[in-house]
């Protein structure tokens, strides 16, 4: 091979894209042609330069959050416009509608709850509008003897606060909120990037189920608990795992 | 809020969204690492759009530091380059059903070259440019005396970087996968939609035109 040819393998070469054969004569050529060399000493030493973790440029704080959140928002269920075979069952539906409208109304006692709207959907909205607007807290401190006292004439209860900030949960404020038309206090911690809603309220009614659940709405992720004659919701987009655990804590803590 | 309770308990669908969201935090800690690969996999599983979200998340979002970076350098200001990475994700996560390869990481930055390569094209068009060819680049001058190693060593971290934005992108972007990122040629030549042989002779201008950027500034100086 000539100087020229062995140019355009060189490349290949010092990444180590040939195969053997051409390996060998290249090395065979380096060792013999200083032009050659100077070359491929050229790319060593560029190589050598760009080994430089100042050239790479680091993503902004926060970002994966934020790719997150989009991606939680692109996951929403998009509203279906009615086609028109949709159209040709309209009738059959209102039939249907009749029937069960007959059925809800003999049974109205027995079904009414299911038939408010969703209190998750309340609750996770009152959290995503946290997020987007300004309002995540109305008082911003990680000191709990700073956010207690604050909801004092607020609420008509005194909610627990606690920083859980060595277990990975730091308390970033509190904020009042409405769930029901009533007010709420809700604690917010911060889990790595993400935050997390504490919604707590006197339970309203002393029958209420102490059953703990968790519900997914439009990518967030909630549980609902009782402790000490307290409605608690626990709202975030961070995994349900880590939700749990907060739930964990928490419930460790008021026992 | 006995509302609360008295919703959890009596509505169906929640008590099923309750076993949904349960699966899925066993589903991600089983999805943690290489389990599963491919999306068909993830299919097995009969995932959910919220599972698929997670499972996604876990694989692409570790490799947002290069994808950032990579967009960073080929949109050249912080603004643009996170448009262009968010944009990526999204579409990523629309299209993940389709990535079947081992390679997430090239996978990935090729979606992020791509949208770096829609979103420049608009912004040119605005500003009435029309080529972003590697042909409207200034090619290496054979009349100049030929770079020297010295010139690279003593160069400083603001010339590398300033010789590197000076590189046409589609120079800059072979630099900045291989070197950066150390894909292969042939991953380089998934990504950019070119040839092997094409990846091949980009790097070799390109790697001749910084040394003779570095070359002539040392000159400068």
């Amino acid at each position: 091979m000539n100087c020229e040819e062995i140019l355009t393998l060189l490349d290949a070469y010092f990444d180590n894209e040939l195969d053997l054969a051409k390996t060998v004569a290249i090395e065979e050529q380096l060792r013999t042609c200083a032009s050659c060399r100077s070359q491929y000493e050229l790319r060593v030493a560029l190589r050598s330069r760009l080994d430089d973790p100042d050239l790479r440029y680091a993503a902004p704080k926060d970002f994966a959050d934020q790719i997150r959140k989009k991606l939680a928002l692109s996951t929403r269920p998009t509203r279906k416009i009615l086609s028109f075979p949709t159209i040709a069952w309209i009738p059959a539906a209102v039939a249907a509608a009749a029937v069960f409208g007959a059925f809800v109304y003999a049974n109205i006692g027995r079904l009414l709850p299911t038939e408010t709207p969703s209190l998750v959907a309340e609750v996770a909205s009152d959290h995503i509008r946290s997020l987007i607007g300004t309002h995540l807290v109305d008082v911003e401190s990680t000191d709990q003897h700073t956010v207690k006292p604050w909801f004092a004439g607020k609420v008509d209860f005194s909610p627990p606060v606690r920083d859980f900030a060595d277990q990975g949960f730091k308390l970033v404020g509190g904020r009042l909120d409405y769930v029901r038309g009533k007010n709420v206090a809700v604690l917010v911690y911060r889990f790595k990037n993400q935050y997390v809603s504490l919604f707590i309220c006197p339970e309203r009614t002393p029958e209420a189920a102490s059953e703990q659940k968790s519900f997914d709405y439009q990518g967030y992720n909630l549980v609902y608990w009782n402790a000490n004659g307290l409605d608690c919701w626990a709202v975030s987009e961070a995994a349900p795992g880590a939700l749990l655990e907060f739930v964990k804590i928490q419930q460790e803590e008021h026992s | 809020m006995a509302l609360l309770s008295d919703y959890a308990t009596s509505c169906g669908y929640a008590v099923d969204e309750e076993k949904t969201s349960r699966e899925c935090a066993v589903m991600e800690s089983e999805m943690t690492g290489d389990k599963i690969n491919s999306a068909v996999d993830a299919d097995q599983y009969g995932m959910n759009d919220q599972c698929r979200r997670i499972h996604f998340e876990n694989q692409m979002l570790p490799l947002m530091s290069e994808a950032y970076n990579l967009a960073r350098w080929m949109m050249k200001n912080e603004a643009d380059a996170r448009d262009v990475v968010q944009d990526a994700y999204l579409k990523a996560f629309r299209y993940f059903e389709s990535f079947h390869g081992d390679s997430g990481r090239a996978w990935l930055l090729r979606i992020v070259r791509n949208v770096c390569y829609d979103a420049l094209r608009a912004r040119d068009s605005r500003r009435n440019i029309v080529s972003l060819d590697e042909e409207t680049a200034a090619e290496v001058p054979d009349s100049k005396p030929s770079p020297n190693v010295l010139a690279i060593q003593n160069s400083t971290k603001l010339r590398i970087r300033e010789a590197l934005e000076a590189l046409p992108l589609e120079f800059k972007t072979v630099i900045i996968l291989r070197e950066f990122d150390g894909f292969s040629y042939k991953e380089i030549s998934d990504i950019a939609g070119v040839p092997v042989g094409t990846v091949m002779s980009r790097l070799s201008r390109a790697r001749r035109q910084l040394a003779v950027l570095l070359q002539e500034e040392g000159e400068n100086e």
